[in-house]
């Protein structure tokens, strides 16, 4: 029993319901009929009926239930007025209730419109903003970015300028370093030159105050004397040479008086009187030697000079 | 402080160092009486047989005769190189020779070509052109022409002036004896070789003059027994008569410029001056006024003046006009008392003259810029001097065994020598210019 009542418990189930349905549909209907039904105990009185008053009493009785007929005309009469006020009632106030439904649906959908404009125009002004604020930031983080190159850059040059200076810096104390040195180097030479040079001096002064005893001295005189004569007896003047010849001729001598090399300067003579001045020297060789040894020089100058004898 | 003490110091050893060191300055103002000494080494001979000219005997000759050249004696030569790598050089300093001229000759064609080359023996350089040995050709007939082209080369290679051994000289010959005379125009190398007559005449001839352009001679004869100028053109013989007027005409003398003779003329009293003729126009213009004998007139190398003998102070002295202002004489010649035959040299600035030396006549030079005289000649009867073109030497003639003979002497008065080549009678030497175009044998 419990197994069918398990297994089908939706069909009893159903069938309950069923019945509660109809049990329901039923009571509300007897409440119905109740408040409308006359009052029954009163027709029960008037059983005491003559058959004339049968008569009567069943004439009373058809215009009773006529009555109650028109009554209940009457009252479903009024009942379907009620009922069609009540539907018409039902009816205004639904058309009411849509009218302000739809009232309320388009002032909702004007708010709805109104708040999407505003929604729009929110996103707009937002997206605006948006922009605004998105440029601004690009603007400032250009200028960020900028204001970091430039940083950046002077900071570069910064260290740039730091480093040469650095450079610099180092650079110049080797200079100074390297002039410090130099400076007493050259200090120090200075002074040994110095020191030489009064030692020089001093030599010299003694060398060339002999010498220039020498060189004033009757030697002297005899021995260019000597050389002079040597080359003039050599020198076979051409026929071109001007009376206002002028050659040079630069002769180095060995000690001996060997004449290692003749050459002619300036001169104004031609090919000629420049070979003949060149073989006067050469051909005097060996050059007479001075007797004060102290007056022998190296190199000698000759002057061919024959306009001024 | 340091600094200028440093400089001083600088200072006083580089004045030390030159008084110690300095070169010494000798004065050569004199040369040397001598010569070059020269070796002109006797020329190869590029085939068989004996060489058939002797060409390095004459060239030595021309340069002695110059008087500025001393060749070596051909006895003293060691060696005999004829080309520049065979000379040691050592050998000719030992020989005491400045310079050395080696060469070769050789046949070609009909005649011979010579080439030489000349060195320096003290330095052993090769002289003169990059191209040489220099080359010369010469037919069979002309080896003393080529001879003296070579002697030109070298004077000019170690004088600096060019050489006039190439030139030609005319003199006067005689031959015979009084009356019977023969008088010949010749003209010769300055040797008196090579004579060749220009005129042949029973009568005296005298005053021979060069033309400038050596093309021409002006002379005197006495053909046609009375004195007359005549120039004549010395290649083809053909001549003119210029003057032959009445008295004397004598001693012609061509202008530098060859348009102008100045010769002498007498006129009937016995006056004898100095005209110019212009030889286009026949015209005369005098020259001298004096009253005595004035004659002999040279042109100074620019043309402008006249040199002449007078002897309007007495004996022959040189005097000098203005040919543009001929009136005012100047005496040019003071020492001794016979001065004439008043030549001009090349250069202007010396006259040759015939001096009476010490009972002589002798050539002399009068520098023109002092007035000094330098007698050059040492004969007793030398005449007629005349300067060759390039101013080395004069021509003259002179006495040798009482025959007249050419000589010739270095303006230097350093060589003197005689020609003893000629016969007869030399008189007036005269040298001619220097060809316009240099010959090409």
């Amino acid at each position: 029993m419990v197994d069918f009542f398990k297994q089908h418990w939706t069909y009893i189930l159903g069938a309950l319901l069923v019945h509660a349905v109809f049990a329901a549909v039923f009571g509300l209907t007897m409440l119905n009929m109740q408040r409308n039904a006359p009052p029954v105990p009163m027709a029960i009185q008037a059983v005491i009926v003559d058959p004339k008053t049968l008569n009567d009493a069943a004439r009373q009785q058809r215009q009773q239930r006529d009555r109650d007929r028109a009554q209940q005309q009457q009252r479903d009469d009024q009942a379907r007025r009620e009922r069609e006020q009540q539907a018409q009632r039902e009816k205004e106030q639904a058309a009411e209730q849509q009218r302000r439904e739809q009232q309320e649906v388009q002032r909702k959908e004007a708010e709805q419109r109104a708040e999407q404009e505003r929604q729009i125009e929110l996103k707009q002004r937002q997206e605006a903003e948006q922009r605004r604020q998105a440029e601004e930031q690009q603007l400032r983080e250009r200028q960020e970015a900028e204001k970091k190159r430039a940083a950046a850059e002077a900071e570069r040059k910064k260290r740039a300028e730091e480093e040469a200076k650095r450079v610099a810096e180092i650079q110049r104390k080797q200079r100074e370093e390297a002039e410090r040195r130099k400076a007493a180097e050259d200090k120090r030479l200075q002074e040994a030159r110095e020191s030489d040079l009064q030692r020089q001096l001093q030599e010299e002064e003694a060398n060339a105050a002999a010498d220039a005893a020498a060189a004033s001295s009757p030697e002297m005189a005899q021995y260019q004397a000597m050389i002079r004569q040597a080359v003039q007896r050599r020198w076979n003047r051409p026929l071109s040479a001007r009376d206002d010849l002028l050659c040079q001729v630069t002769v180095r001598q060995t000690s001996a008086g060997v004449v290692l090399s003749a050459k002619v300067g300036s001169c104004n003579g031609d090919a000629a009187v420049k070979q003949s001045v060149e073989n006067a020297v050469i051909s005097a060789s060996p050059l007479p030697t001075p007797s004060n040894p102290r007056l022998f020089r190296p190199e000698l100058t000759f002057n061919f000079r024959p306009g001024a004898g | 402080m340091k600094k200028p003490f440093a400089v001083f110091v600088c200072f006083a050893l580089s004045w030390f160092a030159l008084a110690a060191n300095a070169q010494l300055v000798i004065e050569i103002t004199k040369s040397a009486e001598d010569a070059v000494p020269i070796a002109i080494v006797p020329f190869g001979w590029e085939s068989t047989g004996a060489a058939p000219f002797d060409v390095a005997e004459v060239v030595a000759a021309d340069l002695r005769r110059s008087g500025r050249f001393a060749p070596l004696d051909r006895k003293e030569m060691i060696d005999r190189p004829t080309q520049g790598d065979q000379i040691r050089f050592q050998d000719w300093r030992y020989l005491k020779s400045d310079f050395i001229v080696v060469g070769k000759l050789a046949p070609e064609g009909q005649g011979f070509a010579a080439t030489f080359e000349i060195f320096n023996v003290l330095t052993g350089q090769k002289l003169g052109r990059p191209e040489d040995p220099r080359r010369i050709t010469a037919n069979a007939n002309n080896m003393r022409a080529l001879a003296h082209r070579i002697s030109d080369i070298i004077f000019e290679q170690l004088t600096g002036v060019r050489g006039a051994f190439s030139t030609r000289v005319a003199f006067v010959n005689a031959e015979g004896t009084p009356p019977k005379q023969r008088y010949k125009l010749v003209a010769s190398d300055y040797d008196g070789e090579n004579q060749r007559t220009l005129l042949s005449s029973d009568e005296p001839i005298m005053s021979p003059a060069w033309s400038p352009d050596g093309e021409s001679i002006a002379y005197v004869s006495f053909e046609s027994k009375a004195s007359a100028i005549y120039v004549q053109t010395v290649r083809t013989g053909e001549r003119k008569r210029v003057s032959a007027r009445a008295g004397i005409n004598g001693a012609p003398a061509w202008s530098p410029d060859g348009k102008t003779l100045a010769l002498t003329l007498s006129r009937k009293d016995g006056d004898v001056d100095i005209y110019t003729l212009d030889l286009a126009s026949q015209v005369l213009t005098r020259m001298t006024f004096d009253p005595g004998i004035d004659t002999e007139p040279s042109w100074s190398s620019d043309g402008k003046k006249l040199y002449f003998n007078s002897d309007r102070a007495g004996g022959p002295q040189i005097y000098v006009i203005d040919v543009a202002d001929p009136r005012r004489a100047t005496r040019v010649s003071f020492e001794g008392g016979y001065n004439a035959r008043p030549r001009v040299s090349p250069d202007g600035k010396q006259l040759a003259v015939v001096t009476l030396d010490r009972g002589n006549y002798r050539i002399a030079v009068i520098d023109l810029a002092s007035k000094g005289m330098q007698v050059l000649s040492e004969g007793r009867q030398d005449e007629s001097p005349s300067f060759a073109p390039n101013g080395a030497v004069l021509i003259y003639a002179t006495q040798d065994k009482g025959r007249g003979v050419l000589a010739t002497v270095s303006t230097d008065g350093r060589t003197a020598e005689r020609f003893t080549n000629t016969v007869g009678e030399v008189r007036e030497p005269v040298w001619a210019p220097f060809p316009r175009t240099p010959s090409t044998n």
